[in-house]
C-alpha cells in the first residue's frame, strides 16, 4: 500500500503532473514530426514519456518516510517567497534603494523572534551595504530613486 | 613541448595583476561566505555570480574558481570548529574534526587541513595540466552522436553516483532537461512553452533559476530551524601540527589526492564522494581505528585533500568535454555559456589563455588560501557568530540584486522566487537539486546533438551503437542506468554510504 504523504509518493506524483502536462502541450502545440524528420515537439514529448515511466516507478516504489521532516514554516516561506516580486515591482519604477528597503523589511518580518529595534538595524545596514558595493562598487546604471520621481 | 608552452602562457596570464588581484578577492569572498554555517559552495557561486559577469571572461573564470575553493575550505573551518558542515563534502571532516576542536587541538586540525588541501590542489593542478589537452585531443574527433552518448552517460553517472534516490534524481535531471527546451527551438525558430513571454525565447534564464533553486531555497530551508541559536565556537591556542601529526597526515594526504583525483574527474562523484572514500580507506589502513570519530588526525588530513583534489579535477570534464560534474561545473558551464563561450573540447585551441590562465591561477589559489587562512583564521571565527538573522536579509538582498544586475529584467525576479519556492518544494521531497541543475544546462546541448545525430544518419536510431565510441559510452551508460532497478546493487551502494558515516 502506497503511503500518499510520504516524500516518494509525492515525488512521482510531481513527476506524473509535469510528464501530463509536458506531454499533453506537446501534442496540442507542437508539431512531433518522426526520427527522420523531427518537428520541435519530438524531444519535449520523448522526455515527457520517460519522466512518465519514471513518475510511475518512484510512486510503486515508494516507501514511509524514515525521519520526521521539521514543520513547514509557511510565514518564511511567503516572505521570502515575496521578497524577490516585491523587488522586481518597485526597482525600475521606484529605484534601487526603495526597493532594497522593502524586500529587506520582507525578509527581516520572516524571521519570528527579532525585535523591531533590531530589524531596523539590520534594515539599514544591510541596504546600506549592497549600495555600497552595487552602486558605487561594481556601478550598475539604476537609479537610486527614479529620476522622475525627484523634483 | 605543447604543455610546456601552455603552462608558460598560464603564467603570463594568471601573474597579471588583474588576475591575482580577483583570485585573491576570489578566495577571499569564497572563504568569507563559505565560513557561514548553511552555505555551500554551489550557493556562495550562484550568490556571487552576477559579480563577475561584469568581468572579461577569462578574469570571471579565475575569480568563480577561487571563490569555489574558497569556499571549500571556508566550509572545512565551519565544519572543524563548530560542527556545522556547509555542504555533505565536509561533514565527513566534521566527524574527527570537531572532536579535535574540543580536546583543544582546533588549530592542528585547521593546519592540516590547509597543508593537505594545498599539497592535493598542486598535484591535482599539475594532473590538470597533462590529462586536459589528451581529453580535448580525443574528444575533438568527437561527432554529434558521441557527444550525445557522452552527455547522457555524464548524466546517468552523476544520478548513480550521488547520495539520495537514485531514481528520483534521474526524474529530476529530466525535469531539467525540460525546463532548459523553452524557448526557441534552434532547427525550426518555432518557439516552445513560452506563453507569449517575450523575454523566454531565448530560454529561462539561468542564473535566476540557479539563485532561486540554491540560494532562495537554502534561506526557507534555514528558516525552519530555531534561528535564534547561538553558535559557539571553540578557540584556537596554537596553529602549529606537532611532529606527530604531520607524521601521521602524510600517508593519508597523499592517499587522499590519488583517490580524490580519480573520484573527482566521474560525473557526480567529485568533492563529496571523494571525502566519503578516502575517510572509509584510512579507517580501514589505520592501525588504531578505535581513534576514528575521537579526533583522529587521519580522519580530517584525508578527507580533506580528497575533497580538495576532487574539486579541483572536476575541472576536468568541465574544461576538455563541457561535461558539467557537479553543480559547482554546472554553474561554471552556465557563466562560460552567459559570456558567450562554447563549453567543449575546442576552449583549449579557441581559447587558450583562459584554459591555461585558469589552470595556473587554481595553484595560486591555493597557495594564496594557505597564507591567507592561516593568519586570519581569527577573522573568520568572528564571522561564525554573526547571528543568521542577520544573514540572511543581506543573502536574500544579494540573490535579489545579482539577478537583476545580470540582464536587468524584471522578470526575472518572479522567475527566482517560483525557482526558490521550487527549491525548496525539492528538497521537502528529498529530491536532490543537482541533477536538475545539469540537466537544465544541459538540455539545449543534448536536444541538439541528439538532432543533429539523427540528421546525419537519416533518423536511424541505431547510429548510438553502430559507432564504436558512441556504443562504448551507451552502454556503460546503459549498463549504469540498470543497477538503479538492481536490488542487490542499490544495497550494495547504500552500504557504501552507510560504511562511511559509522
Amino acid at each position: 500500500m502506497i503511503d500518499w504523504k510520504s516524500q516518494d509518493a509525492v515525488s512521482g506524483l510531481m513527476f506524473l503532473a509535469v510528464a501530463i502536462y509536458g506531454g499533453v502541450s506537446t501534442l496540442m502545440g507542437l508539431d512531433i514530426g518522426s526520427l527522420d524528420q523531427m518537428g520541435p515537439g519530438f524531444f519535449p514529448l520523448a522526455l515527457s514519456v520517460i519522466l512518465g515511466v519514471i513518475g510511475v516507478f518512484v510512486l510503486l516504489g515508494a516507501r514511509p518516510d524514515e525521519d520526521q521532516l521539521a514543520p513547514v514554516n509557511w510565514r518564511a516561506i511567503s516572505l521570502i517567497g515575496a521578497a524577490p516580486v516585491a523587488f522586481g515591482l518597485t526597482v525600475r519604477s521606484l529605484g534601487l534603494l526603495p526597493a532594497l528597503l522593502i524586500s529587506v523589511a520582507l525578509a527581516t518580518l520572516s524571521s519570528s523572534r527579532i525585535r523591531p529595534i533590531y530589524a531596523a538595524f539590520v534594515i539599514i545596514g544591510v541596504t546600506a551595504f549592497c549600495i555600497a558595493v552595487f552602486k558605487y562598487g561594481i556601478r550598475v546604471p539604476y537609479d537610486l530613486i527614479n529620476r522622475r520621481l525627484l523634483p | 613541448m605543447e604543455i610546456f608552452d601552455g603552462l608558460m602562457l598560464g603564467f603570463s596570464v594568471a601573474f597579471s595583476p588583474m588576475s591575482l588581484m580577483l583570485c585573491l578577492l576570489g578566495v577571499t569572498l569564497g572563504t568569507l561566505i563559505g565560513v557561514l554555517p548553511g552555505i555551500g559552495p554551489a550557493a556562495t557561486i550562484a550568490m556571487l555570480l552576477p559579480i563577475t559577469l561584469t568581468l572579461d571572461p577569462t578574469y570571471a573564470l579565475i575569480m568563480l574558481a577561487g571563490i569555489y575553493y574558497g569556499a571549500q575550505y571556508g566550509g572545512s573551518i565551519t565544519a572543524i570548529l563548530v560542527n556545522l558542515p556547509g555542504e555533505p563534502s565536509s561533514a565527513v571532516t566534521a566527524i574527527d574534526g570537531y572532536q579535535m576542536a574540543r580536546q583543544g587541538r582546533a588549530g592542528a586540525a585547521l593546519s592540516i587541513a590547509a597543508i593537505g588541501s594545498f599539497i592535493a590542489g598542486t598535484i591535482a593542478t599539475l594532473i590538470i595540466a597533462f590529462a586536459s589537452p589528451a581529453l580535448s585531443q580525443i574528444a575533438l574527433r568527437f561527432g554529434a552522436p558521441e557527444f550525445f552518448s557522452l552527455t547522457l552517460l555524464g548524466i546517468v553517472m552523476v544520478v548513480v553516483l550521488a547520495q539520495g534516490s537514485a531514481l528520483k534524481g534521474l526524474g529530476m535531471a529530466v525535469i531539467g532537461l525540460m525546463l532548459g527546451l523553452v524557448g526557441t527551438d534552434v532547427f525550426t525558430a518555432q518557439t516552445r512553452f513560452t506563453y507569449g513571454i517575450n523575454e523566454f525565447r531565448s530560454g529561462i534564464d539561468f542564473i535566476a533559476v540557479t539563485i532561486g533553486v540554491f540560494g532562495l531555497a537554502e534561506i526557507m530551508r534555514n528558516l525552519e530551524g530555531n534561528d535564534a541559536e547561538t553558535r559557539r565556537s571553540h578557540v584556537i591556542t596554537s596553529l602549529m601540527p606537532t611532529r606527530e601529526d604531520l607524521r601521521r597526515s602524510i600517508g593519508p594526504i597523499l592517499r587522499g589526492t590519488g583517490l580524490g583525483s580519480v573520484l573527482g574527474v566521474l560525473p557526480g562523484g567529485g568533492a563529496f564522494l571523494s571525502s566519503f572514500a578516502s575517510y572509509a580507506v584510512e579507517k580501514k589502513l589505520s592501525k588504531h581505528p578505535e581513534e576514528f570519530g575521537n579526533g583522529a588526525i587521519e580522519g580530517v588530513a584525508g578527507p580533506e585533500s580528497a575533497n580538495n583534489a576532487g574539486a579541483q579535477t572536476s575541472f576536468i570534464p568541465m574544461l576538455t568535454l563541457g561535461i558539467p560534474s557537479n553543480a559547482v561545473m554546472a554553474l561554471m558551464i552556465g557563466a562560460m555559456i552567459v559570456q558567450g563561450i562554447q563549453p567543449g573540447p575546442r576552449v583549449i585551441v579557441s581559447q587558450p589563455d583562459l584554459f591555461w590562465g585558469l589552470i595556473v591561477s587554481m595553484w595560486i589559489g591555493n597557495v594564496m588560501l594557505v597564507i591567507l587562512n592561516l593568519p586570519l583564521v581569527g577573522l573568520w571565527v568572528r564571522l561564525l557568530r554573526v547571528p543568521y538573522s542577520v544573514l540572511f536579509p543581506g543573502i536574500l538582498a544579494f540573490c535579489c540584486i545579482g539577478t537583476f544586475i545580470t540582464n536587468g529584467l524584471e522578470i526575472e525576479l518572479y522567475v527566482l522566487a517560483i525557482a526558490g519556492l521550487a527549491g525548496y518544494l525539492f528538497s521537502r521531497l528529498g529530491c536532490a537539486p543537482a541533477p536538475f541543475l545539469l540537466g537544465f544546462v544541459l538540455g539545449p546541448m543534448v536536444e541538439e546533438h541528439f538532432r543533429r545525430a539523427m540528421l546525419i544518419s537519416q533518423g536511424d536510431a541505431t547510429v548510438f551503437f553502430t559507432r564504436p565510441i558512441s556504443a562504448g559510452l551507451m552502454l556503460l551508460a546503459l549498463g549504469l542506468a540498470a543497477t538503479m532497478f538492481v536490488p542487490t546493487l542499490l544495497g550494495w551502494r547504500r552500504k557504501v554510504f552507510a560504511d562511511a558515516e559509522d
